[in-house]
């Protein structure tokens, strides 16, 4: 296949993604043809990055020898990854037979580079190394990535061709000692709204007039581009709420033409469901198991009670009596100024007194200060700080036994505290409440608690 | 006399609360003597005398080496208890734990088998397209990997058992499973070699079976096993087995086990999501998470990536609440077991639960640990034996379900059946009754008939009781389903109203009376056709024997019957009337014959509906009434405490005490008793003979029954923490020396003052450093020598 057919063949295949394909074309050339060392993909996630380069490789080298696709999430040691590669090359496949050895072990760079001077002596085609999410290769010690810029030279005159696919400018990437060439950088674009819809109209299912699915697919996205320029994220909207769109024509409700009418019987999987899918509080085989049918019989106040009802199916946060009382206080400690406490907590004190004061300070501003700590997030507060907050707001007198540290050392492992001191401390341990105003506050409900009362300087 | 029966053993002392007994020195014999006074524990005051402590003295080595022999068993009454009685009491441990601990596995599989088969089904039809009636699907955009999230609550102690469930019922699925645990699983790598060592292992136990069945099966060949391990543990590995292996088995998925999602680090879980999914296509693999808190939890570790890259369900698993009301059920009311909780006990082992941790195997563990202590220290515990609760065996040896007891008691054991208060109470009533005298009076005298003829006769009464109390329960649940929700009580808390008081003076009762009275006819008609139905069942089931109500002049399947028959057929009352109707009914039917309805004020109250309901005539409203009526007295003979019932004080566990003191331990209390009342601790004489002086001094110290003088003989450590008890905030160091110095120079040893002086400074910076790391002090920054004091109270 010459490169002129592959280009159109691309272009045809991914809209909007000419010039890169070009870009990217040229650079490689024919197969034989010296390539730049290094070339760098980058540019914003649901671009087009990973999926344009694998198509691309996959049409450019039908037999595969040429090139080694890895992905370096997976491939988390660099030997991982070299013994890939070398695997992916020399088209060795690693099964019964060869006891599932790969091709050579590498154990480090020397071994790899030595091991490609023996492979590629002789093959005049350019080998091509593709690195998916490159970034993390900037974890694995900074000769690693400098090397592989320099592969090229490292292997003495060998045809390799380094292609880093990220989502970060190769600024951050650059090593500090500054031993790695800048590659040749491809840039992916956002998508301007015409090739968007290019692309949603892609999905066009089977027997649906595609200018029908083009105005619900251009109303998707005048609803959605503002808050989500990921493709990926229109397209499952679209393909979760397209059928509940189209099924009042199914039913004969409406017809294709009446789009107002059509949009209207649809608005409370809109209105309701589209945070919930964005989400994912409703999976899309929730979605598909359970949410009614669209259909113009419903009464859409029933639509949306049903759809938030599958977004809680869970009982929420179900905890026993007392840990309850920690986690309360646990909250209180972190939002609450530890000035305060005398005046929240000590017993014996009139409680009015009290909410006198608080009433002084909120009423100079309504809205709670600018600084309070309801904005800032929790702060770290003593373990003593807590407990004395807890046998304060529990009504009955408690025996300190060592349930009630347990339950502490319990609630910092299921994540609702959270420690910010070493952990091998033992004695004066911080810790964070990790928990939120809403949970908290159903939590207290619970157990008949006016946490508000307690709360200073919360809006 | 003192009412309650406490086994004085060697468990019940804060220290030595441990199996493990060591023989008692001779201080600790000294100390058991003193007793007697009641100043020197105050823990346990109501130790009755007439029952002696274990008695090692002579042969403590010999004793020593029994405690190896019998499984720990001694012989009670200072080893005066006949060896076949102890023996009874070791087979008779075994008997009853070893089926009531299979009981409680199995209701806690059988409560979560449901929400097991429910994640399997999932796992089974996951990657399968989904049929639906909608048109206009489309293909799904891109792939996701399957993922339930499985909320199994807060207590997490229980939740390896139930994994492990889930892990063998996928695997008899036929399905390849790796349960994975967050300890294990600290990054990335560790995380795969734990997933695809167990992936394997799950392979070549299926390759074996397949090997056996088949022969000649080509087995897919283990990556692990052969050399795989030099190449680590990689994905694509399992990718080029999977191939092989899908061929045959085209339904089993990869299944994925996290046990415990928050303790995963979650930069790991979304590395392997993403891995998970870039595999999907080729690999079915299906992740299960094991959430204990809420669903936010998932929001708040995993990235916005790698959930969109989940298709989630969720499902619940873990109900705690719905496990232990069934274990309470079936262990305590329907007494599968011989032993049952008292109020005191009961409370403890529900507190426990639904005030701290929602732990199951804390329950088992706490009745477990009565369990022994009843059989271990008790030495009426033999009569278990008589108690058959196994419905098959007593069917058989007699309708009486009491069996014989194998052994004579001794007579220690008799004696102290004679001193239960319940007991005596029991022959106070026989007192009256037709020839009662005699039988009494040969009741104390002669233990023969003590144990043939009175124990059985006792034990009838108890297990009657128990079986009506049962039924009792039973209708309970039965009138509450008729109830609206926020009105219904679970079985525990019924239980508890059950065993503390008098049911029909605790609060629910007033709710369900007044849910009875509201009832309309057709209600009530469903109502008794309910309970009939419970009664027949209890009937049917059990060798049923009501004599305990009986006794009290009501046979309850009988009054349920009538009850039934009267309100299906109100016109029936005026005929019937006459037999059994009070009087006052009666008569006031009589007086006014021509109003239709009686309408008094509580009338009102009761049955507002009244006013509106014309159809209802007086008959149907009479016939309600009187249903009530019946309803309301079955359950009040039949939830009756079981405080009136002989033999209680045996087999009904009341030492609360023992069960707080060992499963939730305060360490705080312990340290500062250790510290501020060393004499229990040490058992030594000299503090003692103090304590005992100062008595004899005073006088007005018994009052408080403390001594706080502090005398040479002590602990430095307890001396210094007395002294520091009288500081402030900050304790200055140089005062806390002179004043520790004074107390211990009064020491004989000190004569010569030069040497003593550093030694005393020596002990002294010891004494503090101990303090220090106890807790009880902190060195401080803002005044040069001070230390800061960080406890108070107590």
């Amino acid at each position: 296949m010459s490169l002129l057919e592959l280009t159109a063949q691309l272009s045809e295949k991914f809209p909007g993604r000419d010039y890169q394909i070009d870009q990217l074309l040229t650079m490689l050339g024919e197969p034989d043809e010296p390539t730049p060392p290094a070339i760098f993909v980058y540019g914003p996630s649901a671009t087009g990055k990973t999926s344009v380069i694998r198509t691309l490789f996959e049409n450019y080298d039908p037999i595969g020898t040429n090139y080694a696709y890895i992905n370096s999430v997976e491939c988390f040691t660099s030997r991982l990854l070299f013994e890939r590669a070398l695997n992916a090359w020399t088209g060795h496949i690693p099964s019964v037979e060869n006891k599932f050895s790969n091709y050579a072990r590498c154990d480090n760079l020397v071994d790899f580079v030595n091991v490609i001077r023996g492979v590629l002596d002789g093959r005049k085609e350019t080998h091509y190394l593709v690195i998916d999410q490159a970034e993390r290769l900037r974890d694995r010690g900074s000769m690693l990535l400098t090397s592989l810029m320099r592969m090229q030279e490292l292997t003495g005159g060998c045809n390799v061709t380094v292609v880093l696919i990220t989502n970060v400018v190769w600024d951050k990437f650059r090593p500090r000692h500054g031993g790695a060439a800048d590659p040749q950088c491809v840039f992916f674009s956002f998508y301007t709204k015409q090739q968007m819809l290019d692309i949603l109209v892609k999905d066009c299912p089977v027997g649906e007039p595609e200018s029908f699915f083009l105005t619900f697919v251009e109303a998707i996205y005048e609803v959605f581009h503002r808050n989500c320029a990921d493709l990926n994220e229109l397209r499952h909207l679209v393909a979760m709420l397209y059928p509940k769109f189209v099924q009042p024509v199914f039913e004969n409700q409406a017809t294709r033409s009446e789009f107002s009418r059509l949009f209207k019987l649809c608005q409370p999987y809109f209105a309701a469901a589209s945070e919930r899918l964005y989400l994912r509080e409703i999976s899309t085989s929730e979605w598909q198991k359970y949410s009614t049918v669209a259909s113009a019989k419903n009464n859409p106040e029933d639509v949306t009670l049903k759809i938030y009802q599958m977004a809680e199916n869970s009982d929420g946060l179900d905890l026993p009596y007392y840990t309850k009382f920690l986690l309360i206080a646990a909250y209180l400690a972190s939002y609450n100024p530890s000035r305060l406490d005398v005046q929240y907590f000590a017993r014996g004190k009139d409680p009015s007194k009290s909410r006198k004061k608080r009433a002084v300070t909120n009423s100079e501003n309504c809205l709670g200060g600018r600084d309070r700590q309801q904005l800032l997030g929790p702060k770290a507060f003593a373990i003593e700080r807590m407990l004395a907050i807890f046998y304060s707001i529990i009504a009955e007198p408690v025996d300190s036994s060592v349930d009630v540290q347990i339950q502490i050392a319990s609630l910092i492992t299921l994540r609702l505290l959270t420690k910010t001191s070493a952990g091998d401390r033992l004695d004066g341990i911080k810790c964070k409440c990790n928990v939120s105003l809403e949970t908290i506050r159903s939590i207290s409900r619970t157990v008949r608690l006016e946490i508000d009362r307690f709360l200073y300087d919360f809006a | 006399m003192v009412d309650t029966y406490k086994p004085v053993d060697v468990f019940d002392s804060m220290t030595e609360s441990t199996f493990i007994l060591k023989p008692p020195t001779q201080q600790q014999q000294k100390k058991q003597q003193q007793q007697e006074n009641p100043s020197s524990r105050k823990s346990r005051g109501n130790i009755k005398n007439t029952v002696d402590t274990l008695s090692f003295e002579s042969k403590g080595n010999v004793q020593n080496s029994d405690l190896t022999e019998n499984g720990g068993y001694v012989r009670l009454f200072q080893g005066k208890e006949p060896i076949e009685s102890m023996r009874l009491r070791q087979k008779l441990f075994e008997q009853m734990w070893t089926p009531l601990e299979q009981l409680l596995v199995d209701i806690e599989k059988k409560v979560n088998n449901a929400g097991v088969s429910e994640v399997c089904k999932f796992v089974e039809s996951s990657y399968k397209h989904v049929e639906t009636s909608e048109k206009g699907q489309l293909a799904a955009p891109f792939a996701e990997t399957a993922a339930a999230v499985v909320f199994s609550g807060v207590n997490t102690g229980d939740h390896s058992n139930l994994f492990q469930t889930l892990q063998d019922q996928l695997v008899s699925g036929g399905h390849y499973v790796a349960l994975l645990e967050s300890q294990y699983c600290s990054s990335l790598p560790t995380m795969l070699k734990c997933l695809l060592d167990q992936i394997y292992e799950c392979v070549s136990i299926d390759s074996i079976s397949i090997s056996e069945n088949k022969g000649t099966a080509m087995l897919p060949m283990l990556p692990a096993s052969i050399g795989a391990k030099a190449i680590g543990y990689d994905m694509s590995l399992l990718r080029l087995w999977w191939s092989q292996v899908s061929s045959r088995k085209k339904d089993s998925r990869v299944v994925v086990i996290l046990q415990d999602f928050e303790g995963f680090a979650p930069m790991v879980v979304d590395d392997f999501i993403r891995i998970a999914t870039n595999y999907c296509h080729e690999i079915p693999i299906v992740a299960v998470f094991g959430l204990a808190t809420s669903y936010e939890s998932i929001h708040q570790s995993l990235t916005k990536a790698s959930i969109s890259m989940l298709n989630v369900e969720r499902f619940n698993l873990q109900r705690s609440k719905q496990c232990i009301d069934a274990a309470i059920r079936s262990v305590f009311v329907e007494s599968a077991s011989v032993l049952s909780f008292g109020v005191e006990a009961y409370k403890s082992l529900l507190d426990q639960f639904l005030l701290y941790n929602f732990s199951i195997s804390g329950f088992v563990k706490k009745l477990k640990f009565a369990a022994m202590d009843f059989f271990y220290a008790h030495p009426l515990s033999v009569l278990s034996v008589m108690v058959n609760p196994s419905k098959d065996d007593c069917t058989a040896a007699s309708a009486s379900s009491i069996c014989e007891c194998p052994i004579r008691l001794s007579r220690d054991q008799t004696e102290l059946i004679r001193m239960q208060r319940s007991v005596q109470r029991f022959l106070d009533a026989k007192v009256d009754s037709a020839g009662g005298r005699r039988y009494v009076v040969q009741a104390l005298v002669d233990d023969d008939f003590l144990q043939d003829t009175v124990l059985p006769d006792m034990l009838r009464q108890l297990v009657s009781y128990r079986q009506s109390y049962s039924l009792g329960i039973a209708m309970v649940l039965a009138i509450q389903e008729f109830l609206p929700e926020s009105l219904q009580k679970p079985l525990r808390t019924l239980h508890y109203y059950g065993v503390s008081q008098a049911f029909d003076e605790c609060a629910h009762w007033k709710t369900l009376s007044a849910a009875l009275r509201r009832m309309k006819a057709p209600e009530m008609e469903k109502l008794m056709q309910r309970l009939k139905d419970t009664v027949s069942l209890a009937v049917a089931a059990k060798n049923a024997d009501f004599s305990f109500a009986e006794s009290k002049s009501i046979d309850i399947p009988d009054l349920i019957q009538k009850a039934a028959v009267l309100i299906a057929d109100p016109d029936a009352l005026s005929q019937d009337s006459d037999d059994d109707d009070d009087q006052s009914s009666k008569g006031m039917a009589k007086r006014d014959p021509a109003s239709k309805r009686v309408r008094t004020r509580t009338d009102m109250e009761n049955r507002p509906f009244l006013l509106f309901d014309k159809d209802s005539s007086d008959q149907v409203l009479r016939a309600l009434d009187k249903c009530c009526g019946y309803i309301e007295s079955v359950l009040r003979v039949c939830l009756s405490p079981y405080q009136a019932v002989p033999l209680h004080e045996i087999f009904y566990y009341r030492h609360s005490l023992l069960l707080d003191t060992t499963f939730s331990p305060q360490p705080r209390a312990a340290v500062q008793a250790a510290l501020g009342k060393t004499q229990y601790y040490i058992n030594c004489d000299c503090c003692k003979s103090a304590s005992q002086d100062s008595d004899g001094l005073g006088g007005d110290n018994q009052d408080s029954g403390e001594d706080h003088r502090i005398v040479p003989t002590m602990n430095d450590t307890s001396i210094a923490y007395r002294l520091h008890q009288e500081c402030g905030r900050m304790i200055n160091l140089y005062d806390w020396f002179s004043a520790f110095s004074s107390v211990v120079e009064q020491e004989e040893s000190f004569v010569q003052k030069e040497a003593a002086q550093s030694e005393i400074q020596a002990r002294f910076l010891r004494a503090v450093e101990e303090m220090r790391f106890l807790g009880f002090i902190k060195s401080t920054q803002r005044k040069t020598d001070h230390v800061v004091r960080l406890t108070w109270g107590m």
